[in-house]
């Protein structure tokens, strides 16, 4: 079932196709747990693709200006009011992350994330990005990086290379060159740029540069884990 | 059809001069209700704003036709999506909104409910995906919208193939939070 657990979102989306496509479809028959969640993940998948289909961020935009109107008119004690707990929710912020400061260990905040594989359990594959992902998670970083160059010259648009050879160099410590090769991945657009933000602060700090990598971190957004983390490495530096 | 069926066109339609008027008309007397029951100022509104959209969702999944007053219907609504927040959070018990809100009148009040439940949960769905990192609710939200994927994965960077897999994995993740939610 594993295997074919990854290829739920094939099925969802019509790409599975001939033995595969059987193979999923006799496992939807014969194991309940299995069809429970495929249907669940297509619930959501058609829920999502409803919600984002929908007006729903300008009904949103024209709700807040009505909401504005109408609470203009009221005196703004509210904010004065609120003020005492403002401060007290800050102090109890300092308090919270001192608290994590001290009862956590800060390795987490140094290591490395693993290379992501492209394929989905159960195919096979011999390309090189695959080779590379297990020299990586290895921390076989030189040779991971050969490889890497080798696909940052056939393909150099795709950054996804460009993110795990700089990586390489912070397996290394050679935060001087992380740094030199995470800065351009920053200023773009990929998705690896906050990621991309948060390694190019660790490789700042280790370079004795704490406040430009405190403002790097300030500018990663808290959402998930990199934003805990990048808030986790900001209470440490600040 | 009622006559305040204007009100839920306007929702429809994203009325601006028509959702000012729903605000003017109702907003007070719902923050009012949400105060008495609990909560603040501030919670009142965003209940109100909450179930304005609940009722935007509702209207566009099916026709719906509004068969009481506008204002009844807007404060069922909102009574229920408070209850259930304080259920969320355990605040002081509220009898007597509990018995309001689980009162139903007839038919159509049935209806709502059913619906309204449909829309709770897509609701808590879309708060579930906004919890995932930033690059999983740009590849889950990217790939919904835009039909042409290998494009996404060249606008991210990424290859093709690595923008399916990550985007399995993020969906299994939020399927997984949704599970331990006790939504579905």
């Amino acid at each position: 079932m594993e295997h074919l657990a990854d290829k739920i979102q094939d099925y969802i989306e019509g790409q599975l196709q001939g033995e595969e496509l059987l193979e999923f479809e006799q496992l939807m028959d014969k194991d309940t747990d299995f069809r429970n969640l495929v249907h669940l993940q297509s619930e959501v998948h058609e829920i999502i693709n409803r919600r984002l289909s929908s007006n729903e961020t300008d009904l949103r935009e024209t709700l807040f200006h009505a909401e504005t109107e109408v609470r203009f008119k009221k005196k703004r004690r509210f904010f004065i009011d609120i003020r005492p707990f403002l401060a007290v929710a800050s102090v109890a912020c300092v308090l919270l992350f001192g608290y994590l400061f001290f009862f956590n260990t800060n390795n987490a905040l140094y290591e490395l994330p693993d290379m992501q594989s492209e394929i989905v359990r159960g195919q096979e594959s011999n390309n090189q990005y695959e080779e590379a992902v297990k020299l990586y998670n290895q921390k076989s970083y030189s040779q991971a990086r050969a490889i890497l160059n080798s696909l940052i010259a056939a393909e150099p648009e795709v950054v996804q290379y460009q993110y795990y050879a700089a990586l390489t160099y912070l397996g290394e410590e050679n935060w001087a060159e992380s740094k030199e090769k995470l800065t351009p991945i920053v200023e773009g657009h990929s998705v690896f740029k906050d990621e991309a933000k948060y390694y190019l602060a660790v490789s700042l700090e280790k370079l004795g540069n704490k406040q430009e990598a405190i403002a790097l971190l300030k500018t990663i957004p808290a959402q998930g884990q990199l934003g805990e983390k990048a808030q986790q490495l900001l209470k440490k530096l600040d | 059809m009622h006559i305040d069926q204007i009100y839920i066109q306007y929702l429809k339609e994203n009325n601006s001069t028509g959702i000012q008027l729903i605000y003017n008309k109702y907003s007070k007397q719902i923050v009012t209700l949400i105060q008495q029951n609990s909560g603040s100022e501030d919670d009142g509104y965003d209940i109100f704003q909450e179930s304005l959209v609940d009722i935007y969702h509702m209207v566009n999944k099916k026709d719906f036709v509004l068969t009481t007053n506008f204002g009844s219907f807007l404060s069922l609504v909102c009574k229920r999506k408070w209850l259930n927040v304080l259920k969320k959070y355990q605040r002081m018990p509220v009898t007597n909104l509990e018995q309001t809100v689980l009162y139903l009148e007839d038919e159509s009040t049935r209806d709502w409910e059913e619906m309204l439940e449909t829309v709770n949960r897509e609701y808590a769905v879309m708060s579930l995906l906004n919890t995932l990192g930033e690059s999983c609710q740009q590849i889950i939200k990217r790939c919904m919208v835009e039909k042409h994927q290998e494009k996404i994965a060249e606008s991210m960077g990424i290859s093709y193939a690595y923008l399916r897999k990550k985007k399995s994995e993020c969906m299994a993740s939020l399927v997984k939070k949704i599970k331990e939610s006790g939504l579905f």
